[in-house]
C-alpha cells in the first residue's frame, strides 16, 4: 500500500509539469492579453490611456517578453520561493487572493455535498428496494427534475420568489451589517442563515443524479444470489441491504469522488455569480476574462493539483472498501 | 530636518487658527455622532473659510446610512462619483461653469500659460493634519513626474510638448505655469482627472517612496508580498480606493474594495472642509454602505427591494425601466433623471483609413456614407430595439448643448431607400452582381465586416437590421460581434472595416470631440488620422479639411477665453457637418436614476457622463435622510 502510494506520489511531478505548461499556453491563447483588457476597459468607461503609459506596464508586468521567458519566471518563482506572482488587475499576491475566499468556498462546497448525502442516500435506497411504489415514483419525479434544471435559473427563480412574496434579498453570505465585522457567534449564526439557499441551488443537481445512480446501482446488486442466501440465512433484513448491496453501490461514488476536489474550487461558478457568494469561482472567472495571467494560471494549477491528489484518494478509498480491488 | 518644517508648519497653523477662533462670527454645528469623540472643537477642524454650499433643497439633518451597490468587489469609476472627486475646481450642477472647490479662487493669465491657485487656510486631512500646497507640489514631484509610476505626464498637464511646472508660492498658493497655452486646463482639472492632485496626502504617502523614505521602502514592500514599489504605490497611494488612508472628501474609509471585498464602507470625516449656510458642518450623513453584487440582476432585485438609497450606475437601463416604475410604491422609491451626455445610442464608423485601398476608396466617398444613411429606417430601429425611447439622430451635439448644430444633427436621417440609391449610384457603384449586390471600382462585391462588442446587446440587435436595410439597396454588411478586447486589438492594427460605439461627446462637446474629427484612439473612423494628430509615426496625412479641425483644435486649446472657444468649436463642428465622417442611428432618451423617498436633496435633473462624474457635481454631502420611505 505504502509502495503504492508513493509511487503515485512521484508519478505527480511530471503530470504537474506538463499540466502547468499546457495551463499557461492555453490562458496565453486568446488574442490580446491584460493589457488589452484593461484599456479595453478604461476606454469603455470614457477614459483614455496614453501609449506610453500602456508601454510602461507592458514592461513592469513583463508581457514583452516572449512566452517561455514569462513561464519560466513564473514556475522558477513558484517552485524556489512559493510565490505564484501577482495578480495584474487586483495589484495583490495571487496567493493572498485565493486564500481569502478559500475558507468560505470550502464551508459552503462541504456543507453542499453533506446535503447532498444526507438527502440522496436514504431516497435512493428507499425507491430501488422498494421498486416501482408511490414513493420510488415521486423520487423519480423530482429526481428528474432536479436533473433538468439548470442551477443557476433555479438561483434566479428563488431569488425572484424571495423578493415577490418575502420581500427579502437574496444574496452574498451575510447580512450587510456582518460582512465586515470580525468572527463572533452571531457571524456563525448569521452565515448558517444565509448558507441553505445556496446549499439547496447546488444540491438539487447533485442530489437528484445520486439518486437515481444509487438506485440504479443498487437494483443490480439486489437481484444477485448472495442477497437472497443472506435472506435464507434468516438476516435481519436491514442487515441485508446495508451491509452487503449498499456497500458494493458505494463503488461508483467512490471512485468518483475525486472530482469533488477540484470542484471545491471551481464547481458551481454561475450559480455564485448570480447570488454573488463570496467564493472562489466568480473570481476565477473573471481572471479568465481579464486575462489576469497569473491569477488565472494559479487557479489552473490549484484545480489540476486537486485533481490529482482527489484522484489519489479516491484510489485508496476505493482499495479499502473493495478488497476485490488490488494495487496492481 | 523634513520633520522641523512639518513641526513648524504645524505650529504656525495652530496659533494662527488659534489667534483667529476670537474673530469667528459663524456659530459652525458638527453632527451628534461627533458628539462622543474626541477632537477638537469643530470651528478650529473646518478652515478659516470653509467652502459654504447650499443645499439644493433645503437644509438637512444629521445621522443614517446612505445604501448603494457596487458591482463586483473592484468599481472605482461609482466610488469616485459618490464618495470622492474633490478636485481644486468642479463643475456646477448644470454642467455649464468651473466653481471653486479645494482652491477657493484661481487666477489665469490671459494667455493660458499660468494658473495660480489660492487654497484654504486651516484645511485638514480627515487624521487631523493641515492640507496645503506641499501636497500639490508632492504630487508633482513624487507621483506625476516619476517616470516609474507615470511613465508619461498626463496629457491635462502638457502643453507646448513638456509638462507644466507646480510651485508653491506658499503654504496656500500653488501656481502651474506651461510652455504654451493651456486653455482647457480648469476644465480638465473639474473632470475625476483632477482629483488626482488633492488625495495625496505627503505626510502618509512619504513613506511609500523611495525618494523620501531610501531605508524603509524594501521592508514595506517585502512585507506587503508585492514584486516591486511602485506595486505598493499604487496600493496605498494612487489607488484611492483600496486601502483606508486620509482624505479630504466627506466620507472616510472604513474599508476597501478589492478582489475579495463583498462590502466597501465608509464613516463621515470630521474635518471635512464644507458647511451649510447655517453653518452646519457637511456631510449630512454619517455612513455609506455599499454592497457588492457579482451580478447587476443582483443590485436590480436589491433596488427594486428599496435596499438601496440612491444610485443610477448599473442598474438603470432601459430595459428595466418599466419594472422600477411598477414597483415604485412597494420598493418606496421615485425617479430623478440622468440626462445623458451620450449624443447617440450607437455609432457606425467606417475605417476611412482602410488598409486596403479599395475599400478606402469606397468608404472615403462622402456619397457612399450618405447613401448608406439613408437606407436606415432609424424610426424601426427605436421602435423594435430601443423600446421606442429616442429621436433619428446624427452624431452631434444633443439639443440641450450650446453647440447643438441642427445640420449636424438631422442630415440624411430619412429613411428613403430612393435616395440612398441615388447617392449609392452617385458615388459610382451602378454596376450589380447576379445577386443583386453592388460592385466596388475593382470590379468586386462591396462587401465589408461590422464589428460590434459582444456585451451589447442593443447594438447587436440593430446590427442585425441595418445589415438587412443595406441588403436592400444593394450593400453587402455582415455583423461580427466579437469580444471587446479582441475588438480593440483590430482597431490599433488599423484591421477593421467598420467598429459600432456609443456616441459619447453629446454635452462635453469641446472636452470630448472624438466623433467631429480625427481626435483620440476612439475616433473610430480614421485610426491613422489621428495618429498622425499625435505625432505618432504610423500615422497618414489627413485631408485638408481635416487637417483645418486639427489646427482648429490647437487654437481652442491655446486660449483661455471661453467665448472665444466656443467659436472655434462652432467652425469644428460646421466642417464636421461637411464632411459626415460617421452615421448615427438615434438620440438617447433622457436616463433615470431612483431615489428613497425619504433621502433629500436630490436634484430633480442632472447630465451624466464620465467628465462629469454624476452624482458627485450635484454634491452628496447635502444629501440627507428624514424619516420613514
Amino acid at each position: 500500500m505504502a509502495q503504492f502510494i508513493i509511487r503515485r506520489l512521484f508519478l505527480m511531478i511530471p503530470t504537474m509539469f506538463a499540466v502547468s505548461i499546457v495551463a499557461f499556453i492555453i490562458i496565453q491563447l486568446p488574442p490580446g492579453d491584460f493589457l488589452t483588457s484593461y484599456v479595453a476597459n478604461i476606454s469603455a468607461a470614457g477614459e483614455t490611456v496614453e501609449q506610453e503609459v500602456i508601454e510602461a506596464l507592458n514592461r513592469r508586468f513583463g508581457l514583452d517578453q516572449p512566452i517561455y521567458v514569462q513561464y519560466l519566471k513564473w514556475i522558477t518563482n513558484i517552485i524556489t520561493k512559493g510565490d505564484f506572482g501577482q495578480s495584474f488587475e487586483f495589484n495583490t499576491p495571487v496567493d493572498q487572493l485565493i486564500w481569502e475566499r478559500m475558507a468560505l468556498t470550502v464551508v459552503l462546497s462541504f456543507a453542499t455535498l453533506i446535503f447532498t448525502w444526507i438527502i440522496a442516500f436514504p431516497i435512493g435506497i428507499l425507491s430501488a428496494v422498494r421498486q416501482y411504489s408511490i414513493g420510488d415514483y415521486v423520487a423519480t419525479f423530482f429526481g428528474f427534475l432536479g436533473l433538468a434544471i439548470p442551477d443557476f435559473l433555479l438561483a434566479l427563480v428563488l431569488m425572484y420568489i424571495a423578493f415577490k412574496y418575502f420581500n427579502q434579498s437574496v444574496g452574498g453570505l451575510f447580512s450587510p451589517d456582518y460582512v465586515n465585522a470580525p468572527w463572533s457567534m452571531e457571524k456563525v449564526l448569521d452565515l448558517v442563515s444565509h448558507l441553505w439557499i445556496p446549499m439547496i441551488i447546488l444540491g438539487t443537481s447533485g442530489t437528484a443524479s445520486l439518486i437515481r445512480v444509487m438506485r440504479a446501482n443498487l437494483l443490480d446488486e439486489l437481484r444477485k444470489p448472495y442477497v437472497r442466501t443472506a435472506r435464507a440465512k434468516g438476516l435481519p433484513e436491514w442487515k441485508v441491504i446495508l451491509k452487503y448491496p449498499v456497500r458494493v453501490a458505494l463503488n461508483p461514488f467512490v471512485s468518483t469522488a475525486g472530482w469533488l476536489l477540484p470542484g471545491l474550487v471551481s464547481g458551481s461558478i454561475i450559480v455564485a455569480v448570480v447570488l454573488s457568494l463570496p467564493t472562489t469561482g466568480p473570481l476565477l472567472l473573471r481572471s479568465l476574462t481579464s486575462q489576469d495571467m497569473y491569477l488565472a494560471g494559479a487557479f489552473i494549477l490549484l484545480l489540476s493539483v486537486l485533481t490529482l491528489f482527489g484522484t489519489l484518494i479516491s484510489d485508496i478509498i476505493l482499495a479499502w472498501l473493495d478488497p476485490r480491488i488490488r494495487y496492481e | 530636518m523634513k520633520r522641523i518644517t512639518v513641526f513648524l508648519i504645524l505650529t504656525v497653523l495652530l496659533l494662527t487658527s488659534v489667534s483667529m477662533l476670537g474673530a469667528q462670527e459663524m456659530v459652525y454645528n458638527q453632527a451628534p455622532m461627533l458628539d462622543s469623540m474626541d477632537l477638537p472643537p469643530v470651528a478650529e477642524r473646518l478652515p478659516l473659510e470653509p467652502l459654504v454650499v447650499e443645499p439644493h433643497d433645503r437644509i438637512g439633518v444629521y445621522g443614517g446610512t446612505w445604501h448603494m451597490g457596487l458591482r463586483g468587489g473592484n468599481d472605482g469609476a461609482l466610488l469616485v462619483r459618490t464618495l470622492g472627486n474633490e478636485g481644486l475646481v468642479r463643475w456646477n450642477l448644470e454642467w455649464t461653469e468651473v466653481i471653486p472647490n479645494v482652491a477657493s479662487s484661481w487666477e489665469a493669465s490671459p494667455d493660458g500659460t499660468e494658473y495660480t491657485f489660492f487654497l484654504r487656510e486651516g484645511m485638514k486631512w480627515s487624521d487631523g493634519m493641515p492640507f496645503t500646497a506641499h501636497d500639490i507640489t508632492f504630487w508633482y514631484e513624487a507621483h506625476a513626474t516619476n517616470p516609474e509610476i507615470s511613465p508619461a505626464p498626463p496629457n491635462w498637464m502638457v502643453s507646448g510638448g513638456q509638462i507644466g511646472t507646480v510651485e508653491a508660492l506658499d503654504d496656500y498658493t500653488v501656481k502651474f505655469t506651461f510652455a504654451a497655452p493651456n486653455g482647457l486646463f480648469l476644465q480638465r482639472l473639474a473632470t475625476p482627472d483632477g482629483n488626482i492632485l488633492t488625495r495625496m496626502p505627503r505626510h502618509y504617502a512619504e513613506q511609500f517612496h523611495p525618494a523620501y523614505n531610501p531605508d524603509g521602502i524594501d521592508a514595506l514592500v517585502e512585507e506587503a508580498g508585492l514584486g516591486t514599489w511602485v506595486d505598493l504605490w499604487s496600493q496605498k497611494v494612487s489607488d484611492e480606493w483600496y486601502t483606508p488612508k486620509p482624505t479630504i472628501n466627506a466620507w472616510v474609509l472604513e474599508s476597501g474594495q478589492g478582489a475579495s471585498a463583498t462590502q466597501v464602507t465608509a464613516v463621515r470625516n470630521p474635518y471635512y472642509w464644507k458647511v451649510d449656510p447655517e453653518g452646519n458642518q457637511y456631510p449630512y450623513i454619517d455612513y455609506v454602505q455599499l454592497d457588492a453584487g457579482n451580478d447587476t440582476e443582483t443590485l436590480v432585485l436589491r433596488a427594486l427591494n428599496g435596499e438601496i438609497d440612491m444610485m443610477d450606475r448599473h442598474i438603470a437601463s432601459l430595459s428595466n425601466k418599466a419594472v422600477f416604475f411598477d414597483n415604485m410604491e412597494a420598493g418606496g422609491y421615485h425617479f430623478y433623471e440622468v440626462v445623458p451626455s451620450s449624443m447617440n445610442s450607437m455609432i457606425i464608423a467606417l475605417n476611412l483609413t482602410h488598409q486596403d485601398p479599395v475599400m478606402r476608396e469606397i468608404f472615403q466617398n462622402k456619397d457612399f456614407r450618405i447613401g448608406l444613411s439613408y437606407a436606415i429606417n432609424r424610426q424601426e430601429l427605436i421602435d423594435l430595439v430601443l423600446v421606442g425611447q429616442g429621436e433619428p439622430y446624427q452624431a452631434a451635439p444633443r439639443p440641450s448643448s450650446p453647440f447643438y448644430n441642427e445640420r449636424l444633427a438631422k442630415q440624411y436621417t430619412e429613411y428613403n431607400v430612393e435616395l440612398a440609391n441615388q447617392h449609392l449610384d452617385a458615388a459610382g457603384y451602378t454596376e450589380r452582381d447576379g445577386e443583386g449586390f453592388r460592385l466596388g471600382p475593382d470590379g468586386n462585391r462591396i462587401t465589408f465586416t461590422v464589428d460590434t462588442q459582444t456585451i451589447g446587446l442593443d447594438w447587436i440587435d440593430m446590427l442585425e437590421l441595418i445589415t438587412g436595410y443595406w441588403q436592400e439597396v444593394g450593400i453587402d454588411a455582415r455583423a461580427n460581434v466579437i469580444d471587446r478586447s479582441i475588438l480593440y486589438d483590430r482597431k490599433d492594427a488599423n484591421q477593421q472595416d467598420a467598429v459600432i460605439w456609443g456616441g459619447d461627446g453629446g454635452l462635453d462637446v469641446i472636452l470630448e470631440p472624438r466623433w467631429y474629427f480625427p481626435y483620440s484612439g476612439e475616433s473610430n473612423f480614421a485610426p491613422l488620422w489621428r495618429y498622425w494628430y499625435q505625432g505618432d509615426a504610423r500615422g497618414e496625412q489627413p485631408p485638408e479639411a481635416a487637417q483645418r479641425q486639427m489646427d482648429l483644435y490647437d487654437q481652442l486649446k491655446a486660449t483661455a477665453d471661453p467665448d472665444e472657444q466656443a467659436a472655434l468649436m462652432h467652425e469644428i463642428l460646421e466642417i464636421a457637418a461637411d464632411e459626415f465622417y460617421v452615421i448615427g442611428i438615434s438620440l438617447p432618451a433622457p436616463g433615470y436614476g431612483i431615489v428613497k423617498n425619504n433621502f433629500f436633496n436630490v436634484p430633480e435633473s442632472m447630465p451624466g457622463a464620465w467628465l462629469y462624474p454624476n452624482p458627485s457635481p450635484a454634491n452628496p454631502f447635502q444629501f440627507f435622510i428624514e424619516g420613514e420611505a
